[in-house]
């Protein structure tokens, strides 16, 4: 009687610490979703929406914020936090597309105008 | 009933081969359910991606990216071992495909500042290459410019009646002509003599070829001003036109009218009134001015 109390005890202790593992992961993701939003603010300020393939996923990543909002309405937290990862992802590659871009086209014109003063060397 | 035992002994001895041939025949099926999944859309372009920006200037130019990209890849390969049809699969391998094109957007940024700097310092160069051209050409074309107007200078006084009448001056090379020798009293029509003397001037001038000329009627300060400035240009146009008969390309010589504003003696004596009546032939010391 005793070895089958102590048992029994053993499962419970092993449900509750699985309860709370499958509770802690379920939680909200409210911090994944304030990095998302942070991270489209930062991919807006240095001027994505001006850099066509930035602007694509830029709108990618507010879609899918929009789509975790659901998720987490609905209690699907864990799918969420994972769709808020893809957003995050976006919205990270829109900023460095974003700041990419600039850089690009500077390095084009110095190389454009070195071409035109060799050619003009060369005459 | 010695049958029946006969034949509960063979099974018995069968049963632990039949049991392998069934864990066999379990594994094979297993494998070949593993072998047949198919690979999620979005970790083919995770591979996809993480490869091109391996293949790319990201090794050099963004390995944290570049590892970060790696991490981001690796849990999605983990995922698809634990749970090859799971959404969070597909989840994490678009993530990592984002992580290795940020990891390509950054060489590329990296790339493009690394182009613009090369771009700067050769474009530095050229400049300076070309300034010391051109600094070569001034240089060489004054030098040439030089050489004309002495051996203009040397041909001019060559000829025995007009050494005198050769000047260097800032403005350039000034060959003066005495207006009685050239014309009559009133006159702008060249006299024959003054023909001879301006072919040969022409000659002199054949080594000024690429130097502007420019030719200035002068008068004495008697009569009417307006008269003096219209028979002025009438003589220095006459020259001129001479000249370019004679060979002067006609697109670097130029006629202009003094009349009396520039005497070089007073109007007051015959001599001095002798000495204003000039034409004056200027071939000028700046090879491209008029």
């Amino acid at each position: 009687m005793k070895m089958f109390s102590l048992r029994i005890s053993g499962i419970c202790a092993a449900a509750g610490a699985l309860c709370l593992a499958a509770c802690a992961t379920s939680a909200m993701p409210q911090e994944r979703l304030i990095a998302s939003q942070s991270s489209i603010r930062a991919a807006e300020e240095v001027g994505a929406e001006k850099v066509p393939a930035a602007a694509l996923h830029l709108q990618l990543a507010r879609e899918q914020i929009e789509q975790a909002k659901k998720f987490m309405q609905q209690g699907a937290n864990e799918r969420a936090d994972l769709v808020l990862q893809r957003a995050s992802s976006d919205a990270e590659l829109a900023l460095a597309l974003a700041r990419e871009a600039p850089l690009r086209a500077q390095a084009q014109q110095a190389i454009d105008k070195l071409q035109a003063l060799k050619t003009k060397v060369a005459q | 009933m010695l049958i029946h035992s006969s034949r509960a002994a063979a099974a018995r001895r069968m049963a632990p081969q039949i049991s392998r041939l069934g864990a066999v025949a379990a594994l094979l099926l297993a494998g070949a359910c593993a072998s047949v999944q198919p690979v999620p859309r979005e970790l083919v372009d995770a591979r996809d991606a993480y490869n091109r920006a391996v293949a790319g200037p990201g090794a050099e130019l963004a390995p944290a990216q570049l590892h970060t990209a790696k991490q981001s890849l690796d849990r999605a390969e983990h995922e698809f071992e634990d749970e090859p049809e799971a959404v969070e699969t597909r989840d994490l391998a678009y993530v990592a495909q984002r992580k290795a094109q940020i990891a390509e957007s950054q060489a590329g940024a990296e790339l493009a500042k690394q182009q613009e700097v090369q771009a700067n310092k050769g474009l530095g160069e050229a400049k300076d290459s070309l300034n010391q051209q051109t600094t070569a050409q001034l240089a060489s074309a004054k030098e040439a410019l030089a050489k004309s107007q002495m051996q203009t200078r040397e041909a001019l006084v060559k000829m025995g009646g007009l050494k005198n009448a050769v000047k260097q001056e800032e403005r350039g090379l000034v060959i003066t002509l005495a207006g009685n020798v050239l014309f009559g009293s009133g006159k702008s029509m060249l006299l024959p003599a003054a023909r001879r003397q301006l072919d040969e001037i022409a000659q002199a001038l054949s080594h000024a070829r690429d130097q502007n000329i420019v030719v200035e009627g002068h008068t004495d300060a008697t009569g009417s001003r307006e008269i003096n400035a219209s028979l002025g240009h009438r003589r220095a146009k006459a020259v001129a036109d001479y000249l370019i008969k004679k060979g002067i390309p006609g697109d670097k010589i130029s006629a202009v009218g003094k009349g009396p504003d520039a005497p070089v003696a007073g109007n007051h004596t015959a001599e001095g009134r002798a000495s204003n009546r000039r034409v004056e032939i200027v071939v000028q010391a700046q090879g491209t001015s008029k």
